[in-house]
């Protein structure tokens, strides 16, 4: 699917965003940003802490709202508490901390949730759940309490529980920070099907092998967007990114390095699978070039 | 040999209720009948008099237990512990008070220490309210989740709701409180961890609880904290959900009584009736003289 | 050096259940042995759940052994009694969360905790406080500023800095660059280095992050249901790629790359952890 003739979900305009603590010095957090996320995208927004992130991710469903500029998801604009209803239930978060993002004491409970405030009809509630956590692999901890689930299964209920109100989009803010490497494996991979399925992907992350899966990645530094494009162009610009103190996909590091010894070889590898297929490839044409 | 216990190991162990699933008939009963036979046998316990009524209701306690499936001797751990308490009560009860010593026959007279037929059976009858009490929430802690604890009750508040009563947010509360408690205490232990591993001394080996309270006092302010950033996200979590209150809501789970459900209200308050009516026929004497006799007459 | 060391910090045969005598019990260590050495850094890797933060809160006496031993410079923590607080110095523990270790509300105050509850005078506790702080690379006047007005990255470094502050002869790290932006934990990683350089110090890393435990750790004990599936130097354990693998737990980039290249009948070595001497390798076969 072309991102370019997918339409807008979320437009986002001259956005800036400051705050105040007590008698603290005002912050300014987001200085000036203008980005469009579009349907069924998969965008990785990364940058060092600091520079905005979970702040801008908080102002596509109206969790915040901009000091100045707009944020306009379909035809709705954050401002107008009318429409906050069909905001949210249009872009769904995932938030950081497995504990304190699910409310309900029993998984299926917190699955509803969502749509019980919206609303929706008894008889379509049960199937939303059971829809919900088959998507994420839950279903069969259904009745299980919630407290009773590992860190990643309470994360992968945190995105059920936001697949049940049926979003077009799904914004995650750090959801893999706490996890552990299998654990994150298997939410990123939850993150791919349910791309697969037409929902758009954001992800705020400070895992660049993680932002290297995305189709476009967005790197933010101190409020503005500094750079942006599909991650085999990002990450190839070492300078910027030092600069921006972030580090390049593993893959790409290692790559780098095999550079030094192999000139030419290529330095847009995004994963380390890609990398070991470039490696077999080169050393595969070596041989045949030789003999 | 007793291993001795590090200061730590205790906080884990809160978690509200006793629930162990056995999936047993009582386990699914209406979770609403459960709380109304509970809160009417709580009140009988207290307005009955008799020793015969005492014996009915315990009778049915006895029998709701084995019906949960679980072993009686865990109900009976928890009267373990009153039992030295109880004692000293009921002693007091049968030696000491006054009132019911008048227009009862004498027992026992030392001095002071009088016994009549009316205080001691006063006393026993206090060991049984207890024992029913107890056994009877116990029963209900077995039997019923927190969570079914308090989807009942907004249940059978709910049409409070129409005169602006808020049911939901009640209930809402309620489960995110259960919800929260072992967090904060793991949080609690965490807390203590980090402290003792920085020289703070948590270990109470003199039974000094003014030196307890104290250690426990810099706790309180980074717990607090670590309160209001859970609840910061909370909040962000339930808007993101679009929680506006208890309005307009649905509800996933709707409790369905049966006709089993209304059958088993029907008998738990038959039973229980027919308590109340033997406590104020007041045949304890007349029942005690009978078996005294017929007693008797065996040997 | 030709007497034997005794290790700083031995774990004999160490169990312990979590939630003992609960319907919820686990048997999270069984049976656990560790050795660790003067001047040497430790890694204790193991996924989710095989104990390694019970582990970590045994060594210094937090938490008792239900079997076993641990014994700190010899002597066992049974013995150590109402000193216990000594142990505690002497091993300095940094948890996972900066934001549970952090209770002052300034961030010199917080630092000055461990000293001032050793007893020392106000005057070595600052010296103590502007060494500490120094060292983990925050301003002294950061002392005053509010704990809860810091980064991530400097809560972590104020933890560290806490921890410091007592002079610790073994540093027990849990998860140390956790939830740390790429630049963080390049900091935090140097900062470590350089500790170790100041001699008669031991490091205990337990972490999910191989690439850390590859940058710090000498020797790597490898836990999985709660005993010590393996135990070597840090080259040799994770050449170990199929039992890492079996057991839940992630390899370093390099191994991966390494592994794929194997299983496609490369001759490569596994026992190779850092990117150069990849590169050198990968390069060896090209210009065979």
């Amino acid at each position: 699917m072309s991102v370019r003739t997918s339409r807008p979900l979320i437009r986002i305009s001259g956005l800036h965003y400051t705050y105040q603590e007590d008698d603290q010095r005002p912050i300014h957090a987001l200085n000036g940003i203008d980005l469009v996320i579009h349907e069924g995208e998969y965008v990785a927004i990364i940058g060092a802490n600091g520079s905005g992130k979970s702040t801008l991710l908080k102002h596509f469903n109206a969790l915040l709202l901009p000091t100045q500029g707009d944020v306009v998801v379909l035809k709705w604009n954050t401002r107008d508490p009318e429409v906050l209803r069909n905001i949210r239930s249009t872009v769904g978060m995932v938030f950081q901390s497995p504990d304190t993002q699910i409310i309900a004491t029993v998984v299926e409970e917190d699955v509803a949730f969502g749509p019980e405030n919206l609303g929706i009809p008894e008889e379509e509630l049960g199937e939303r759940v059971e829809q919900a956590l088959e998507l994420v692999g839950l279903k069969h901890l259904r009745k299980r309490p919630s407290h009773m689930l590992s860190e990643g299964q309470k994360q992968l209920l945190a995105i059920a529980s936001a697949l049940s109100m049926k979003p077009r989009c799904l914004a995650f803010d750090e959801s893999t920070a706490m996890l552990d490497p299998g654990a994150r494996r298997r939410f990123i991979d939850t993150m791919s099907r349910l791309h697969q399925q037409g929902i758009a992907i954001v992800t705020a992350t400070h895992n660049m092998d993680e932002a290297a899966l995305a189709q476009r990645v967005v790197v933010l530094s101190e409020g503005i967007v500094a750079v942006h494009g599909p991650p085999s162009e990002v990450f190839t610009q070492k300078k910027l990114l030092t600069d921006l103190k972030l580090e390049v996909p593993t893959s790409m590091r290692l790559a780098e390095r095999i550079g030094t010894y192999i000139p030419g070889f290529p330095q847009d590898l995004l994963t380390v699978p890609e990398l070991v297929n470039t490696v077999d490839s080169y050393l595969g044409q070596r041989r045949s070039s030789l003999i | 040999m007793m291993r001795e216990k590090s200061e730590f190991e205790h906080l884990i162990k809160l978690s509200v209720g006793q629930y162990i699933p056995t999936g047993s008939v009582m386990h699914r009963l209406d979770p609403r009948i459960k709380v109304i036979m509970g809160a009417l046998l709580v009140l009988s316990a207290i307005i009955i008099g008799s020793l015969i009524s005492a014996l009915i209701l315990l009778a049915a306690v006895i029998f709701g237990l084995s019906l949960t499936r679980v072993q009686l001797k865990l109900a009976l751990a928890s009267l373990r512990h009153m039992a030295i308490f109880l004692v000293v009560l009921a002693l007091i009860q049968i030696f000491t008070i006054p009132q019911l010593h008048s227009g009862a026959s004498m027992l026992f007279q030392r001095g002071i220490l009088k016994i009549t037929d009316r205080s001691l059976i006063s006393g026993i009858l206090l060991i049984f309210r207890f024992v029913v009490i107890v056994l009877g929430l116990s029963l209900f802690s077995f039997s019923t989740s927190t969570t079914e604890l308090i989807h009942s009750i907004e249940h059978l508040l709910r049409p409070l709701q129409k005169i602006g009563f808020p049911a939901h947010e009640l209930a809402l509360t309620a489960h995110i409180s259960i919800r929260f408690i072992p967090i904060l205490a793991g949080e609690a232990e965490q807390l203590m961890k980090a402290q003792a591993s920085r020289g703070a001394d948590f270990a109470y080996r003199k039974w000094n609880f003014i030196r307890k309270i104290r250690k426990m006092l810099p706790l309180l302010v980074p717990l607090f904290v670590v309160s209001l950033k859970h609840a910061h996200n909370l909040i962000e979590a339930m808007e993101s959900r679009c929680y506006m209150g208890g309005k307009g809501r649905t509800s996933l789970i709707r409790l369905h009584a049966g006709l089993g459900d209304y059958l088993t209200l029907a008998v738990g308050c038959a039973v229980i009736a027919s308590a109340l009516l033997v406590s104020f026929a007041d045949i304890d004497r007349t029942a005690l003289e009978w078996v005294w006799k017929n007693i008797t007459i065996l040997f | 050096m030709t007497e034997p060391d005794i290790p700083v910090i031995e774990v004999r045969d160490l169990f312990h259940t979590y939630l003992a005598g609960t319907a919820l019990e686990v048997d999270s260590l069984r049976g656990v042995h560790l050795k660790v050495y003067p001047n040497e850094a430790v890694g204790i890797i193991g996924p989710t759940g095989s104990g390694k933060s019970t582990l970590l809160h045994h060594l210094n006496g937090l938490i008792r052994p239900m079997k076993g031993d641990v014994l700190i410079k010899g002597t066992s923590i049974f013995q150590w009694g109402e000193h216990i607080k000594e142990v505690r110095m002497k091993v300095g523990l940094v948890f996972q969360n900066p934001e549970r270790q952090l209770f002052e509300q300034f961030a010199g105050d917080d630092v000055a905790f461990g000293p001032r509850n050793m007893g020392f005078e106000p005057e070595q506790v600052r010296v103590r406080v502007k060494e500490a702080m120094e060292m983990v690379g925050l301003p002294f006047l950061y002392k005053d500023r509010l704990t809860s007005q810091l980064s991530l990255g400097e809560k972590r470094r104020l933890a560290l800095a806490g921890v410091l502050a007592m002079d610790p002869q073994v540093l027990v790290l849990d998860e140390p660059t956790a939830s740390l932006d790429p630049s963080g934990r390049r900091t935090l990683l140097s900062i470590l280095t350089q500790w170790r350089t100041l001699g008669d110090r031991a490091m205990v890393i337990a972490s999910h992050n191989m690439e850390d435990i590859v940058e710090l750790a000498d020797r790597v004990f490898v836990l999985a249901n709660g005993k010590v599936i393996l135990s070597s130097s840090t080259g040799d354990v994770f050449s170990h790629y199929d039992v890492l693998i079996q057991n839940g737990l992630a390899v370093p980039a390099v191994l991966e790359l390494l592994h794929g290249l194997k299983k496609r009948g490369y001759p490569v070595s596994l026992d190779i952890l850092t990117a150069q001497e990849a590169a050198k390798a990968i390069k060896g076969l090209y210009d065979a």
